[in-house]
């Protein structure tokens, strides 16, 4: 019996979670900032630290998301997106859920991932050239809104015809926005068109990669209701959110990935 | 979720849609100071269809519903038997990806809209008609009734395809007075000689106003554009005939006095486009849209939607029943332009009619993809119009919003060269 870590070094934030054997026992999540791997030793130390732990009860470390190379004292990498349908798999049968779909939306990009009857990997697409579809967007909307993050999904639900946004590039959305402001317009109705433009893209891709019901939403935009509403809308089918923190979820995946590895010697993808 | 639900929740989905598209095209309408004030009863019509189009059709609730589809099926018979008419063509980018579903790739996005419509509860009128009433006008047309008649309840009218010749119009008589009987049966009310002369007067009031509106148009500089022309004309289809004569008459006086007051809806020297082909239903405004927003001016169309749908009268209004319903069934049948008959003559003969009295410089020739009658008229109206000095831009489109912008760079480049012949007509 042993503790296992998944840290996933994303654009935007670094998340680390702990496990016991199967079992999540803590996780945290903090901005990346410069130096990914002093970010991700950091936030292992304290994430230990507030679970009263030595760090040397960790059997094994890997690491994922973008940055997870830098991460010199992980004992291996993953790529996020395995990493991502293992924490997928695992919440959804934590819950009694078979996870066909995926769909992630990080800080820089989003993606959306079909799974077979198996839980194996059969078709993903990724968006990571525009931030029109990411987190990102979301935040640029709420600097230009003055508003909180946490306020746009409910914002959202008070609209009765959302506005369309026809701009399908951030910056031009951006401005775009900043018009409809001026033109004194609604700040709910501009906050549900906006989700339902993302909305609209990822159902584009899901449609692409297939889409099969159980339909797995994580990522920090996976907490916006309003968000995961048009998702639900657009896709006509209900979405399942995993509760407490959606952003872990990846980095749940590359601890079961150290787990598995150390114990099965499986899903290495490179040991650093 | 089972299927009554998925399909609950599409139905959601593309009315959300569907009200987002309504919103899109009205916001920046209602903020243009310079439109005429009278086209608010119109917008009102159009506005209902983020609200499922309840209070688009104007009947009372004992009234009976009767679907039309094209320009074919007589209305004076409808209202002669008590019951409210609705012209169901479509025009919903939204409701094409429904239709699909029965329809092949190659179907025009018109017919796919309509058959999205009355499959799924989005817009309720599609639901409530007590009957609808379907030509057999294009192939689309032809399969519309097998298609759709699980869902309401149909009758198909056989349509002539030459229809110069005495056989014809014997043959098109015969569909119309079996079609009064099927009317009758629903409406339970009998079309007796004086209902059908009512309602003959009734109509031939519209087309009075129908037609001032279309001369007022004929003023330089216009006073009203092109979309709106084709708005007031698509109110047509939900509106009780005499409701909708009020109103254009009100929208009328106003338009004259714009006249004398030579208040322009364009600049001066604006480009004056006349367009044809495939009918244009709300909101599939994109290419007017685009028109107008350059600068352009649509002075005229010829659309069955639009300045075609109340042009040809009935021609005797009295006289014994069987002479009016003659005269009815000819006023449908003998002047239509429709592409579906075998020649083009009547309509060439209108087109060009029209180009001289808007002088309009140039044509666009509207295709919705799959429309076969106009895909395989233009060339014949290219040659037309050819000889006859006016340059033509074809357009084949559908109802998705995606080709916008390549719409806008082939449109305004028409329009350039357009304006580059003026200067050369004038030096
Ligand atoms: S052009 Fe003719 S066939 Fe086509 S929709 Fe109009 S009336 Fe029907
Ligand atoms: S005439 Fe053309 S637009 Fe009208 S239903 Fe037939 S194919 Fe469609």
């Amino acid at each position: 019996m042993s503790y296992y870590a998944g840290i996933d070094i994303g654009s935007a934030t670094t998340k680390v979670a702990l496990l016991f054997e199967e079992k999540i026992v803590g996780h945290k999540v903090a901005p990346s900032g410069v130096h990914c791997e002093e970010t991700a030793r950091k936030v292992l130390a304290e994430l230990c630290q507030d679970l009263d732990l030595e760090q040397s009860v960790i059997t094994n470390i890997t690491a994922t998301g973008y940055g997870r190379r830098m991460v010199k004292f992980a004992n291996s990498t993953i790529s996020e997106i395995s990493a991502n349908v293992q924490g997928a798999i695992w919440y959804g049968s934590q819950s009694g859920q078979a996870i066909r779909t995926i769909i992630n939306i990080g800080g820089q990009d989003s993606k959306v991932i079909a799974l077979d009857d198996q839980g194996v990997t059969k078709n993903f697409a990724m968006n990571d050239k525009c931030a029109a579809g990411t987190g990102r967007f979301l935040e640029t909307l709420c600097r230009i809104m003055e508003i909180n993050i946490t306020e746009l999904g409910v914002l959202a639900l008070q609209s009765t015809v959302p506005i369309r946004i026809n701009s399908t590039c951030a910056v031009f959305a951006e401005s775009e926005v900043v018009s409809l402001l001026a033109r004194g317009k609604k700040k709910a109705d501009i906050i549900a068109g906006a989700h339902h433009g993302i909305a609209k893209r990822l159902g584009r891709m899901t449609k692409r990669v297939g889409l099969e019901d159980t339909v797995f939403f994580d990522g920090g935009p996976a907490l916006n209701i309003g968000l995961r509403k048009a998702l639900e809308d657009e896709l006509i089918t209900d979405i399942y959110v995993p509760p407490e923190v959606p952003q872990v979820t990846t980095a749940v995946g590359a601890a079961l990935i150290a787990r598995e590895q150390k114990l099965f010697g499986r899903h290495v993808e490179e040991v650093a | 979720m089972d299927k009554q639900e998925k399909r609950k929740r599409l139905a959601k989905k593309i009315q959300l849609n569907l009200a987002m598209t309504v919103g899109e095209i009205f916001d920046p309408i209602d903020e243009d100071t310079t439109r005429p004030k009278k086209m608010a009863y119109f917008d009102r019509i159009f506005k209902t269809f983020t609200q499922g189009g309840e209070g688009a059709v104007n009947r009372k609730k004992t009234q009976k519903l009767i679907g039309t589809y094209c320009l074919f099926v007589p209305e004076e018979i409808i209202y002669a038997a008590g019951g409210q008419p609705v012209r169901l063509c479509a025009g919903a980018y939204e409701s094409v990806e429904v239709g699909e579903e029965f329809l092949p790739d190659s179907a025009c996005p018109m017919v796919k809209s309509e058959v999205g419509f009355t499959t799924l509860p989005v817009l309720s009128f599609y639901q409530q008609c007590d009957l609808v009433a379907i030509p057999a006008s294009c192939d689309w047309k032809a399969k519309m009734a097998e298609i759709i008649h699980d869902y309401v309840p149909v009758v198909m009218l056989d349509m002539p395809k030459v229809k110069e010749g005495e056989a014809s119009r014997a043959f098109w008589l015969s569909e119309v007075k079996r079609f009064t009987k099927e009317v009758e049966k629903v409406t339970g009310m009998r079309v007796t000689r004086s209902r059908l002369r009512g309602a003959i007067q009734m109509i031939q009031k519209a087309q009075v106003q129908f037609r001032r509106f279309h001369e007022i148009r004929k003023a330089e500089p216009p006073v009203i554009h092109g979309r709106d022309a084709l708005e007031v004309l698509n109110a047509y289809f939900y509106d009780h005939v005499e409701s909708w004569t009020a109103a254009m008459a009100t929208l009328n006086d106003e338009l004259e006095e714009r006249v004398n007051n030579r208040e322009s809806v364009a600049k001066p020297m604006a480009t004056r486009l006349l367009i044809t082909g495939s009918p244009m239903v709300f909101p599939n405004w994109k290419i007017p849209t685009v028109i107008e927003e350059l600068g352009g001016v649509m002075v005229a169309d010829e659309f069955c939607t639009s300045n075609r749908y109340l042009h040809d009268k009935v021609a005797v209004d009295e006289g014994l029943l069987s002479d009016m319903l003659h005269a009815i069934a000819d006023r449908y049948l003998l002047p239509s332009c429709c592409p579906i008959f075998s020649t083009t003559i009547d309509r060439r003969d209108r087109l060009l009619q029209l180009i001289k009295d808007y002088r309009a410089e140039g044509v666009i020739y509207h295709i919705l993809k799959g429309c076969h009658p106009y895909d395989v008229e233009t060339r014949i109206i290219e040659k037309l119009l050819q000889d006859n000095g006016v340059p033509m831009l074809k357009i084949e489109t559908d109802y998705s919003p995606q080709d916008v912008e390549q719409l806008r760079t082939r449109i305004e480049a028409f329009m350039e060269t357009l304006k580059g012949q003026r200067h050369k007509e004038k030096s």
